[in-house]
């Protein structure tokens, strides 16, 4: 099976293990990750707020360069994935004569779907049981549901079932898509510890050892601060933020996650060592 | 009974009946209105009970009454009404024809029960094992599917809930009630769940363990885990059963003569055998083997099926007393029927094994399965083979034995092979793995004991090696399948040819019917595969009387397929020897039912399922088994078996496990009842199908369904209602415990995107759950986050103020954004934004969602198949000028199907819709109604006291806890007491003939009955005597049920005590209540109507309609009232034209007398005989009227106000002036820059408490009016509460779309006023902002307060109470909102409370409706239980004048109380409170209370006699 792939430019650069991690899935899961040609930026960082024609043109021309390409477009950013809904959504409403030629999925959207949920159960070389977890959607993944299209916008389930699947308990929490403060990280970075500082203080309070997420700003927000919020709050929080697809490669029998702890701020080998799992 | 006339209708072909839809409370409404102005009522309800929503209330706003009790009372009315047809469990599904007569069918469901029948007992609900989620508790409790929908319900009848065939059952050949016996062994019931299985199986510990349990492959909980053990549970009820002591069953009696014979005691033959028997006829069995069971006996390894069980289930059979054969080997068929039996059934089964023909299969050892297992079999019981023939345990000793064969006989011959000691063992066979035909757990066990399976071999021939067998040679098959007609389709690789070493070889390809015994003379064909040729569906073979059933005709199958193929041919030969109709009857199906994987997804988001996989059974280790026949697996013990049984989905709901059917003792339950439609004709409907509450749980911002501790208000409802989940104890469903803080979340569902309409009642139902919580626990803490308050009907401003004032309940205004769970204490966390604008997150230990109503996905059916058009949200379409009619002629809505609203309003529409639906059929009244007739009561008055008793043993509702022969004794024991008797039911059908026969034969002229409550029954009782010609009054009750049996069930000897006491007090009283006689008095058929405005019109014109004399009654010069200042409604409908119309449909209304510029002047009698004058004109000449009825419609005005300036400065206006400018001078708006307008202007303050109710509306609708002339115009609209509840809301929404500002102020800052050289200049804060706002305005436009009209004069005149605030005072707030206390007077309009156009137009038409229940009889009847006065010891003190609640008694012109028996409500406060002891209330009269309390607490010693007894 072939699908398009829209990396963007955090799992470039700042979320290689994000990037790695969905490649070893889908490989193993039989899936060819094309990437797109000749992509651009999605406009997500500054673009969407600053200019709205340059906003929808920068996202319009991947969607056009995707159509071409004629297969399904698999996102792993929420906010490309979000800013791509948007394009298409406009597309779609620009020209609603024109039938949905390809879907535009986020990558958690894809690997949850029947299909390859299937073949995850099917592949599944080891069970996570043990591993406690809160699963953290974010703003973008689910919202505005007008874009996404999401049913269960205020309480997704997507990446909880996935992670049942392969063992690990993730219990439910009420702060699934609460903000991170991703947009403010380099201006109001005290809103940003506030917030974060918040999601950690209600995941422990659930019962988690992690959080799992699947966005890498969320990741990186949720990763970089910890160290800084407890100099701040007298009070240590090491919590490993993992992305989804590192687990399910854990699952599938990947050889080599250890490379993938190597990019975390907070180093999950402890907890997985502790669970078995390293 | 009668009816009045035979030939429906004279008018047109109408019909004088009336379909309601819907038996809320609304629909109760409109059916008894109906039912009691002359009309025959069909009520038809879709659940099991009428009472809809109101009955799950707990109490009801403003004046916290509970909700049952004021609703029950009608309850009863409507179900013993005479003219209301009762029509549960039935939805419309057609309606043609047109106004006058329609004609309507209705699907009419299954009930299960018959209504009739069924007494209410509730054994059938007391035995039923299957809970299931209760919806009257909202899920908030269980409840049995059996049921009643609450205690209450009415009609008191049972209902039984099914879905459908439960999967398992569907897939079981036999159809085994799976379901039913694993909701037994949930209860520990295994005596029942026994019987359950052996309703379809008399095989319990046999199927329990080899059925191939297709009923698991089939279990709806594959889509949840795993499925249940449903063999294995089956088994377990086996197990339990046979390890008590055997009882053998009561033989059968014969009933016919006919002999049956049955060739083969197999569990085919067995099964016929035992069905026959049942039904009567002498069976004999005759068996070739020397002992029974068949395969099942010798075909089956004891390691998997111990002999025992098979004995015990197959002695069972026999010892119903059927003659056994045994060594009796049919040898033709024929010598079999000349022994004179009318029937043979033969059911040889499979005995004969096979070997394939292959060079080799001759050797000596080389066997074959049957033969193996038989010998093995019997030679453990100690019968040898036969002589000459070598036993196998000899043969496979210590060999190496290769078995060849997949199936489940390969392996049981394996297994015994390696159990008979033999070196190795291994399986060769045709298929693969996939394939094998072998249970997976067989395989998984032989391969655990070490037997090696080779797949995918096809054998050429066996080796021989001197005259003994050395090995099999085989190759490999690349493709194997059985086509059509079971013949192989085989592909072998060339070259795999291959050796299989070993010393014996047993062939278990399959087996076949040895039918040597059947020659072709003897006329029954055989097929070409060696089965008896038969009939399928009458197992009926070629020759007539010969049956054939089981593997003899099918080939090789399991045993539930011989289990059911037994029955089959049973039931068959039944038919044959009763001479009926062989093909069985074709009986109606129900569906299966498969759970979607939505509803799974549900049950489990509410935790009504959890994960949890299936729980295992033990079994025997390895090394034990391997050598021993000792039975591998080891069953469950009961806790195991209670936790399996308890993962039942219950998916079909009923099981038809039959529990109920046998408890019930007056034959109620038929399980077979079907589906039926019906055909009835009416002359108009009325809809009234009521709402749902909006599903919270997709708004997953509030966590309805995943936090325990989010409950919706309807929930909250329960949870305070003394009959609900938790007695009335506020306790939160997480932990039990009583929350401290409550929050209660408003415009849940309503006010948003999707529902952009407000639900009219949230406001005051949250006020009201947080003042009861409260009242509960006085340390909660209720705190109601919301948008508006919206307490804008009557008594609701001042219930809000007492709710914030003496309650201190919290009000914050914001809507709360989102509620967090703190997962270890379950709290809930509410993100809002308080007063000061800061955002705060607060914890409460509960949250209440006060969901909005919406409209059932039923309705919107509904409405489809009526053809009436809705609205954009689902409510039913209305005009604001017919606020009551459909889109279709004769069809007529009211409640909340019309639009959100409180109970007052919908049983105001009801009473209108009624009016309006009888309107077009007043030429036809009273010509389908039936009047009961009944013999000329008897005179008792001077005879001695001869009283029956009757004790009632309700089942065991009674006779379980309280000795009823023991009370019946007792009673027989007391002086006047002629005859005592007991009853199963003595309410039951049967039991009233019996009433009204002892009646007869011993000349009673009292009767007491001992049972339930009188609230309930006593109609009834008192129509049975009235029957025997007894006066309805010469009966009393007493309560031993409610108030002994239930509340004393575990003391049984001090119940019986007090049932006792109880029916000596009632005997007590019996022997002094004496006949009281009714008056029949005529009624005047005139009505008059007081006012005439809108209101007053409608109510003329609406009398006028029905056919009565109407006189209208106006102060003013010009009819019209306040109609004649409003010009347009918000929806835009022209007033003025309204107006016009309407009042020259009254000026020229043939019925109608109008007398403008009149007042009343005197008022006198009394219902049905009323007598007014009035005065006329300006010369005030006096007129005498008499009527029958009066409508009181004095309606009300707008406040002139005294603040803000108006009056001083031309500026200010209120609403009305600006009105009129607007209508005068459309051009004045065009220069208007900036209007404000000022709400509550002398309305919710001290003076005036109550909220006026039309302000907002009027502001809105100006504003509108004022953007349109002038788009620019800038409209500031200053307010406390925007009330623009229900379809207001959406115009509230059109004004700030239209740019209409909207600007808070606050109670205790409000606006400042000034002018300064004529211009205006207003200041105000502004609480959002919190700064001060100064506005100058063009205009300044006040929405003043709307007042009653000075009554004072007329309140006194009629004695009708009027309210603080000087509007006239229903009799109920809730249930009689349009009628006085006094009966015969009536209220609509302002004169009632502030309201709108259509609001007014209801009202007046529910006056009218219940005005008719009065005119449209010829007599009514007065007295019985009413107040009388003994002028001899009246002093006139007026203290019954001044006590009385109705202001009947008056002070005569003799100077002695007088009370109008036609008025008297009977109530008996004045007889109390006489201090002379001059009034007496008959019926409870003093001397019978005393005499009730003397035999309690004093017996006199005559009595005494009965207590030795």
């Amino acid at each position: 099976m072939q699908v398009s792939y829209y990396p963007g430019c955090a799992l470039h650069g700042t979320a290689r293990e994000y990037d790695d991690s969905t490649q070893a899935v889908s490989r193993i899961l039989g899936v060819e990750l094309l990437e797109l040609p000749d992509w651009n930026c999605c406009g997500a960082s500054a673009a969407h707020s600053t200019d709205e024609v340059l906003a929808h043109r920068l996202a319009g021309r991947n969607l056009e360069i995707a159509v071409k390409e004629g297969k399904d477009l698999v996102i792993p950013c929420a906010a490309c994935y979000s800013r791509l809904k948007a394009a298409e959504k406009e597309e779609n409403a620009a020209t609603p004569a024109i039938p949905a030629r390809i879907r535009v999925l986020s990558i958690l959207e894809f690997l949850a779907g029947p299909e390859m949920a299937e073949k995850i159960r099917a592949l599944k070389m080891r069970s996570l049981g043990g591993l406690r977890v809160v699963c953290y959607y974010g703003c973008l993944y689910s919202r505005p549901p007008r874009i996404t299209g999401a049913k269960n916008y205020e309480n997704p389930e997507e990446m909880d079932q996935l992670l049942k699947m392969i063992g690990v308990e993730s219990i439910p929490w009420s702060y699934k898509t609460d903000c991170c403060g991703g947009s403010l990280v380099l201006t109001r970075t005290d809103i940003v510890r506030r917030l974060t500082q918040k999601l950690f203080d209600r995941a422990l309070e659930a019962g988690a050892e992690a959080i799992v997420v699947a966005c890498p700003l969320c990741q990186a927000n949720l990763d970089t601060r910890q160290e800084e919020i407890s100099q701040e709050a007298g009070k240590s929080y090491e919590l490993p933020i993992f992305y989804f697809t590192e687990l399910l490669g854990i699952a599938l029998g990947h050889r080599d996650p250890g490379k993938w702890w190597k990019k975390h701020f907070v180093d999950p080998s402890g907890l997985l060592k502790k669970k078995g799992m390293n | 009974m009668k009816k009045e006339q035979d030939h429906p209708g004279n008018g047109n072909g109408k019909i004088g009946a009336v379909m309601v839809v819907g038996g809320g409370v609304g629909g109760m409404q409109a059916a008894l209105d109906l039912a009691n102005s002359g009309f025959k009522v069909y009520l038809v309800e879709e659940g099991s009970a009428i009472g809809g929503r109101m009955a799950q209330l707990d109490k009801t706003f403003p004046t916290n009454d509970c909700s049952m009790c004021t609703i029950s009372p009608k309850l009863v009315e409507t179900g013993r009404h005479l003219n209301i047809a009762l029509m549960t469990d039935s939805e419309v599904t057609k309606v043609e024809g047109e106004a006058g007569h329609f004609r309507v069918t209705l699907r009419r469901k299954p009930r299960y029960i018959d209504v009739s029948k069924c007494t209410g007992c509730s054994e059938c609900a007391q035995v039923c094992p299957v809970p299931i989620v209760g919806r009257f508790d909202e899920g908030m409790a269980q409840q049995r599917a059996a049921f009643k929908l609450y205690p209450q319900a009415v009609p008191n009848a049972y209902a039984i809930e099914k879905r459908g065939i439960a999967a398992c059952r569907d897939a079981c050949p036999t159809g085994q009630r799976a379901q039913g016996y694993i909701a037994l062994i949930r209860e520990g019931r295994y005596e029942d769940a026994m019987r359950v299985i052996k309703e379809d199986n008399p095989f319990p510990g046999i199927c329990g363990r080899i059925c191939n349990h297709r009923c698991e492959e089939a279990c709806n909980r594959n889509s949840v885990d795993e499925p249940i053990s449903i063999a294995s549970l089956k088994r377990f009820v086996a197990d339990q059963i046979y390890s008590q002591p055997y009882n053998p069953p009561d033989p059968v009696p014969y009933k016919f003569e006919e002999k049956v014979a049955i060739i083969g005691a197999g569990p085919c033959g067995l099964t016929a055998a035992g069905d026959l028997r049942k039904l009567g006829y002498p069976v004999t069995v005759f068996e070739a083997l020397p002992l029974a069971g068949g395969m099942l006996r010798v075909g089956i390894p004891d390691y998997r099926l111990p002999p025992m069980i098979v004995d015990r289930e197959v002695r069972e059979i026999i010892d119903l007393g059927i003659y056994l054969r045994l060594n009796t080997p049919v040898t033709n068929l024929d010598d079999v029927m000349k022994e004179g039996f009318k029937a043979v059934l033969i059911a040889v089964g499979a005995h004969e094994g096979r070997k394939l023909p292959i060079p080799g299969a001759d050797l000596p050892e080389v066997l074959v399965n049957t033969q193996v297992l038989r010998d093995v079999s019997l030679s453990n019981i100690g019968i040898e083979p036969e002589k000459g023939k070598t036993h196998p345990k000899a043969i496979i000793e210590k060999r190496h034995v290769l078995v060849l064969g997949g199936g489940n006989v390969a392996i049981d011959c394996a297994r015994t092979a390696l159990r008979l000691g033999a070196a190795k063992v291994e399986m060769a066979c045709l298929e693969s793995r996939e394939k094998m035909p072998a249970d997976a757990v067989e395989i998984q066990e032989a391969e655990e004991e070490g037997i090696r399976i080779y797949n995918d071999r096809s054998f050429r021939r066996i080796l021989e090696k001197d005259g003994h067998v050395s090995g099999v040679e085989a190759v490999n098959v690349t493709f194997m399948e059985f086509d059509g007609e079971g013949r192989l389709n085989l592909k072998t690789e060339e070259g795999s040819e291959h050796l299989f070493p070993c010393e014996v070889v047993i062939f278990a390809i399959g087996q076949r019917a040895g039918l040597a015994f059947i020659p072709e003379s003897a006329g029954v064909g055989i097929t070409r595969s060696s089965t008896i040729s038969v009939n399928p569906n009458t197992f009926a073979a070629t020759r007539p009387g010969v049956f054939a059933a089981g593997d003899a005709t099918t080939g090789t199958g399991y045993v539930v397929e011989a289990v059911a193929a037994g029955h089959k041919a049973a039931a068959s030969m039944n038919r044959y020897l009763r001479g009926e109709e062989m093909e069985p009857a074709v009986q109606p199906e129900l569906p299966v039912v498969k759970m979607t994987d939505d509803e799974i997804e549900e049950k489990l988001t509410r935790g009504e399922i959890r994960v949890s996989p299936r729980v295992a059974m033990k079994h025997r280790s390895v090394a034990q088994r391997a050598s021993s026949f000792q039975e591998v697996n080891l069953g469950y013990t009961e806790e195991e078996a209670k936790t399996e049984a308890a993962r039942c989905l219950s998916c079909g709901i009923c099981s038809e496990c039959l529990c109920c059917y046998y408890k019930c003792g007056v034959g109620a339950v038929q399980h077979d009842m079907v589906e039926r439609e019906e055909e009835i004709h009416v002359g108009s409907l009325i809809l009234a199908p009521g709402y749902d509450i909006y599903n919270a749980r997709p708004s997953q911002e509030y966590g309805l369904g995943r936090y325990p501790n989010v409950v919706n208000a309807l929930q909250f409802e329960r949870i305070l209602s003394a009959s609900g989940p938790t007695m009335g104890h506020v306790n939160r469903p997480s932990d039990g415990k009583v929350p401290r803080k409550i929050a209660f979340i408003q415009c849940v569902g309503s006010r948003d995107q999707e529902h952009p309409y407000c639900s009219a009642v949230c406001c005051m139902y949250a006020t009201k759950e947080a003042i009861i919580a409260k009242e509960h626990e006085k340390e909660l803490q209720p705190t109601i986050f919301f948008i508006d308050i919206r307490a804008y009907g009557k008594g609701f401003d001042s219930y809000y103020e007492r709710a914030r004032k003496e309650y201190g309940i919290r009000y914050v205004r914001c809507m709360a954004s989102r509620v967090a769970e703190d997962p270890r204490t379950h709290n809930l966390r509410i993100s809002y934004q308080d007063e000061s604008g800061e955002i705060r997150e607060e914890e409460f230990d509960m949250v209440v969602l006060s969901v909005g109503m919406v409209p059932s996905a039923s309705t919107k059916q509904l409405s489809a198949t009526v053809g009436i058009d809705l609205d954009p949200y689902g409510f039913a379409k209305t005009d604001p000028f017919a606020p009551l009619a459909t889109s279709r002629a004769g069809v007529y809505v009211c409640g909340v199907f019309q639009g959100p609203k409180d109970i007052p309003e919908t049983v105001a529409q009801a009473s209108g819709a009624a009016a309006a639906a009888s309107a077009v059929l007043s030429e036809v009244r009273g010509t389908e109604v039936t009047r009961k007739e009944y013999p000329e009561p008897k005179d008792v008055k001077n005879e001695e006291p001869r009283i029956g008793v009757f004790v009632c043993r309700c089942g065991n509702n009674i006779g379980g806890v309280v000795n009823v022969p023991s009370v019946k004794e007792y009673a027989n024991s007391l002086g006047n007491v002629v005859y005592a008797d007991e009853n199963l039911y003595t309410c039951s059908q049967d039991t009233q003939e019996k009433i009204k026969k002892a009646i007869e034969e011993h000349k009673l002229n009292r009767v007491v009955v001992a049972s339930c409550s009188p609230r309930t029954h006593e109609p009834l009782f008192q129509e049975t005597i009235r029957e025997a010609g007894l006066n309805r009054f010469l009966f009393e009750m007493a309560n031993i049920r409610d108030q002994c049996s239930w509340v004393h069930m575990n003391e049984k000897e001090e119940a019986t005590h007090k049932a006792r006491d109880l029916v000596r007090m009632a005997v007590a009283n019996a022997r002094l209540v004496r006949p009281l006689e009714e008056l029949t008095k005529s009624v005047t058929k005139k009505g008059l109507v007081v006012g005439g405005g809108l209101a007053g019109m409608s109510a003329a014109l609406g009398l006028a309609d029905q056919g009565f004399e109407t006189f209208l009654v106006e102060r003013e010069e010009e009819l019209g009232g306040n109609l004649r200042h409003i010009q347009s409604t918000l929806s835009g409908k022209d007033v003025q034209a309204f107006l016009r119309d309407m009042r020259k449909r009254v000026t020229s209304h043939p019925k109608i007398q109008v007398f403008t510029n009149a007042v009343i002047a005197d008022f006198s009698g009394y219902v049905g005989n009323f007598k007014t004058s009035i005065m006329v004109g300006p010369r005030m000449f006096t007129r005498e009227l008499e009527h029958g009825v009066i409508v009181i419609a004095t309606g009300g005005q707008e406040l002139k106000p005294k603040e803000y300036l108006y009056g001083e400065n031309p500026r200010v206006l209120t609403q009305l002036d600006l009105e009129r400018m607007l209508a005068a001078d459309g051009k004045k708006a065009a220069d208007l820059k900036e209007v404000v307008m000022i709400q509550c202007v002398g309305s919710r303050n001290e003076e005036r408490p109550y909220c006026s109710r039309v302000c907002c509306a009027s502001a809105v609708k100006n504003a509108l009016k004022i953007k349109s002339l002038n788009p620019k115009a800038r409209v500031k609209v200053l307010y406390r509460d925007m009330r623009m509840y229900g379809h207001l809301e959406e115009h509230y929404a059109r004004a700030r779309h239209a740019g209409v500002l909207f600007l808070r102020y606050e109670e205790d800052r409000k606006p400042v006023v000034n002018q300064k050289d004529g211009s205006l200049e207003l200041s105000f804060y502004n609480p959002v902002l919190r700064e001060d706002m100064t506005l100058r305005p063009d205009l300044l436009v006040l929405s003043a307060a709307v007042l009653p009209s000075d009554t004072e004069e007329l309140s006194k005149m009629l004695k009708c109470s009027r309210t603080t605030d000087g509007f006239f005072l229903e009799a109920h707030m809730k249930l009689r909102p349009v009628d006085f206390a006094t009966e015969g007077i009536y209220l609509c309009g302002l004169a009632h409370a502030p309201k709108t156009i259509d609001e007014s137009l209801s009202q007046a038409a529910a006056a009218v409706s219940r005005a008719c229940t009065i005119l449209s009889k010829d007599q009514i009847q007065v007295g019985g239980i009413v107040s009388v006065v003994d002028p001899d010891k009246c002093a006139a003190c007026l203290t019954c004048v001044r006590v009385c609640p109705y202001n009947v008694p008056v002070i005569n012109a003799e100077g002695k109380a007088e009370i109008e028996v036609a008025n008297c409500q009977g109530c008996g406060i004045c007889a109390s409170e006489c201090p002379g002891k001059a009034i007496k209330l008959q019926h409870f009269t003093d001397e019978q209370i005393m005499a009730k309390c003397a035999v309690l607490f004093d017996i006199p010693a005559e009595m005494l006699k009965g207590e030795a007894a």
